[in-house]
């Protein structure tokens, strides 16, 4: 053999370095675990259709053919139905958000492009944001954020709680008819304590609580009533005499756990994906087995009305605002919409997966924003001297007394086509002046996996705004700081560098003055990150903070915080203090420093 | 062959170690290159579960170990996960400028070349074994390497003393026999 390749052998064997297997295969059995918690209530269902189809067919043959209950006519209000929004697995990517009207006209997409999952999409009360679970390739398998996107489109916003404590289970989404709350299926990020169950997240707080009883059995796809004070849901106890078999029913809860109602009792068959209708007070539901169909039932479980059962795969039923139609998918997801009390459904052309129904925002006349936001494709002139796309843009004063737009973007390639994530040079632009047209702009800027405008705080006080770019959306949230900077030659965009030696224990995050300073927000199982702007008794700071919970999963953990606190001044920044410090790390407790939002972004919906 | 615990242990205590340090030189990511491992040992466990038919388990975990190391989405996870147990870097290990140096020369290779050095070099693959991985032609291998050696050597300061095609079929040989 050549003694080039003796020599490289010999090289890269003394710079490999292999790996201890010790401790290995335990974490191996950890991560199967998490995975079957939510791949079971899957296989129940399975099972549930194999046990029904052989034993009891006659029974439910019966059953299939109940008395129509006409006793509530349904009054049209026909102003109050918008898009109808539904998540769909494009090609190439994972579930995306995607919203059509209802009679198949307008298609369009609100997520970017991208891996990511956005799956189980229900419209707030107001009509104006989508929650989702979202989850990204690294998340393992079940795991998923609460997070919001705009109805007109845009990039998701994590719901704080799962930012500060790492993703949970998160499956159905539901929320609360007053927009204060979110119930959802899932459990807890702590391994240790886990629970499944249903939950209601609370956006005024950020936090979420267990509905005492539902983790007594497999449970999913959690409904409001329109009082807001019950909750209906899937739920399925196995049969202790054949553990294969799971017999879902509907049941109903109040919020404090007491009341829970088997409204369907219906041991043979397997009734699924309750939605409540806030405006006929009916549940529509899905019922599989040997005579599946679409129904509709009183509250109190009585009163059956088989809406359709002409269709193979029924599934996902969401109401009209106004009660008069309903959304459902079959065949291969197709979205299908049909009179709540029975009659032809008409199929929604271009709508695959499982729908959501807007509430059109009051005063509003169409559900079509009016401000279509820019899509991948849409080619722009923001006087860069070549068309950008992709563009995403924050309002900030930039110059005394100017309001002024700071864009991200990205260069539209030689075919006119945008870019994908990973090929396109992305860019940061900035109008001082407010007439449309950059004055300044910096690129190409390094993207994970792409980057958006994300806030423009005054950062050093002067009375003008800096700009925050988010260029890593992870479970980590990382942002890059722009200053504009003004002299006789015009505004100039830069991307300020801690002065050395800075803060040398923050050197992976740029703070010892190596690299361009990269701030974090959000948490990854046991570690927070924040940044605050404040102003100290020195004037405007921007805070730093990273922090981990030790030890992890213990009652007794504290978080153990590394702060650094930086000053902005004429595009450098310097840093002024460092601190180590501890506080307990209680189960639901929000850190003292995660407590205010990343300067001037603020992260709830 | 069937994956279980069994196979799964001595696969830990035989290939992971090496095969950790070889994805690690190619994604530039120690924990991302564990992460993938992992991942990839976990997804052939499951589908063999599944009756699924893994020929050697060896090559298929590092086929997919090399897939996913190539997103930069899991390297930023699995780095901040791994960001508080590593702790500061340290320099009393002599070998850590040497190491550097080949890291260094490695990092300035294409994507493909790396894999390529990685599998022939430190896992020690014939050219066959070598493409099956990558999933690409023998000729393809070849000229690959062919490239990626003449640039390591000159990043590395070493003489090139043979024909690309000498040290194919040297290596080759070397490895069938």
């Amino acid at each position: 053999m050549a003694r080039l390749d003796e020599r490289l052998k010999h090289e890269i064997e003394r710079a490999a370095r292999p790996a201890d297997p010790s401790g290995v295969y335990e974490r191996l059995i950890r991560r199967r675990e998490r995975r079957h918690i939510i791949r079971r209530i899957e296989a129940g269902v399975i099972a549930l259709a194999l046990f029904a189809a052989t034993i009891v067919g006659f029974y439910l043959l019966v059953l299939a053919i109940p008395a129509r209950d006409a006793s509530r006519p349904v009054a049209p209000i026909p102003s109050l139905n918008g898009v109808i929004v539904f998540s769909t697995l494009a090609e190439g990517e994972g579930d995306v958000l995607m919203a059509v009207e209802a009679d198949g006209t307008n298609l369009r997409r609100l997520t970017p492009e991208g891996t990511a999952d956005y799956r189980s999409p229900d419209v707030s009360p107001d009509g104006r944001t989508v929650v989702v679970a979202h989850s990204i390739p690294s998340f393992n398998e079940g795991e998923a954020v609460l997070a919001t996107v705009p109805i007109e489109g845009g990039s998701p916003t994590w719901l704080t709680d799962n930012l500060t404590k790492g993703p949970w289970q998160v499956q159905d989404p539901s929320w609360s008819p007053d927009g204060r709350m979110i119930a959802f299926a899932g459990s807890t990020p702590s391994e240790a304590t886990r629970v499944y169950g249903i939950y209601v997240f609370e956006m005024a707080t950020g936090e979420a609580r267990l509905i005492p009883g539902t983790d007594s059995m497999l449970v999913g796809n959690p409904t409001w009533s329109p009082d807001g004070g019950t909750i209906a849901f899937e739920g399925a106890v196995p049969d202790p005499g054949d553990p294969r078999s799971f017999p879902w029913d509907i049941y109903s809860v109040r919020l404090d756990g007491s009341q829970l109602m088997n409204l369907t009792r219906t041991p043979d068959e397997g009734e699924t994906s309750p939605a409540w209708s806030w405006t006929t007070d009916r549940i529509a539901f899905v019922r599989r087995g040997e005579a599946p169909g679409l129904f509709t039932m009183a509250a109190d479980g009585s009163g059956e009305i088989l809406i359709f059962d002409g269709l193979p795969n029924l599934a996902s039923p969401a109401w009209s605002p106004d009660g008069t139609l309903l959304a459902f998918t079959a065949d291969t997801a197709q979205v299908y919409t049909i009179p709540a009390d029975g009659g032809t459904p008409s199929a929604v052309t271009g709508a695959l997966g499982e729908p959501a129904w807007q509430t059109l925002p009051t005063g509003a006349t169409t559900s079509v924003p009016t401000s279509v936001p820019p899509t991948p494709d849409s080619a722009q002139d923001i006087g860069l001297g070549f068309p950008v796309c992709d563009v995403t843009s924050v309002l900030g004063e930039f110059a005394p007394g100017v309001t002024g737009t700071a864009v991200v973007a990205t260069k539209t390639g030689d075919t006119g086509r945008c870019p994908t994530d990973e090929g396109g040079d992305q860019l940061v632009a900035v109008d001082v002046t407010g007439d449309g047209l950059s004055d300044a702009s910096f690129g190409p800027i390094e993207c994970e996996p792409f980057c958006t405008a994300f806030a423009a705080p005054d950062v050093d006080g002067d009375g003008t705004d800096e700009l925050l770019v988010q260029n890593v959306q992870f479970t980590i949230v990382g942002l890059r700081l722009f200053d504009i900077l003004g002299d006789g030659d015009g505004p100039a965009l830069v991307m300020p560098m801690v002065e050395p030696p800075g803060d040398p224990a923050g050197a992976t995050q740029g703070f010892d003055g190596s690299a361009p300073p990269q701030f974090w927000i959000g948490g990854d199982a046991f570690i927070a990150d924040a940044l605050r702007c404040e102003t100290g008794p020195g004037g405007r700071v921007l805070i730093s903070t990273t922090a981990e919970s030790l030890p992890h999963d213990s009652p007794d953990a504290v978080w153990r915080i590394h702060e650094t606190t930086l000053v902005l001044d004429g595009g450098v920044l310097r840093v002024v203090e460092v601190r180590d410090l501890e506080e307990p790390a209680g189960p639901v407790t929000t850190p003292s420093f995660m407590s205010t939002s990343g300067c001037g972004a603020d992260l709830r919906p | 062959m069937r994956v279980d615990e069994i196979a799964i242990r001595e696969f830990l205590h035989t290939a992971y170690p090496r095969l950790v340090a070889a994805v690690a030189l190619v994604s530039g990511s120690r924990p991302a290159a564990e992460d993938a491992v992992q991942e990839a040992l976990l997804r052939a466990w499951e589908r063999s579960e599944k009756g699924d038919e893994i020929e050697r388990l060896d090559a298929w975990v590092t086929t997919v170990a090399l897939n996913l190391a190539r997103s930069g989405l899991r390297r930023i996870v699995a780095e901040r996960r791994a960001r508080s147990r590593l702790g500061p870097a340290g320099s009393a290990d002599p070998l850590v400028a040497e190491r550097v140096d080949v890291e260094h020369a490695m990092r300035a290779l294409p994507r493909r070349q790396r894999e390529a050095v990685v599998l022939r070099y430190y896992l020690g693959m014939d050219t066959r074994e070598t493409a099956r991985v990558l999933g690409i032609g023998e000729g393809t291998v070849k000229s690959t390497l062919w490239r990626a050696r003449a640039a390591l050597a000159g990043a590395l300061g070493i003489e090139d003393d043979g024909t690309a095609e000498e040290a194919e079929e040297a290596n080759d040989r070397g490895t069938a026999g």
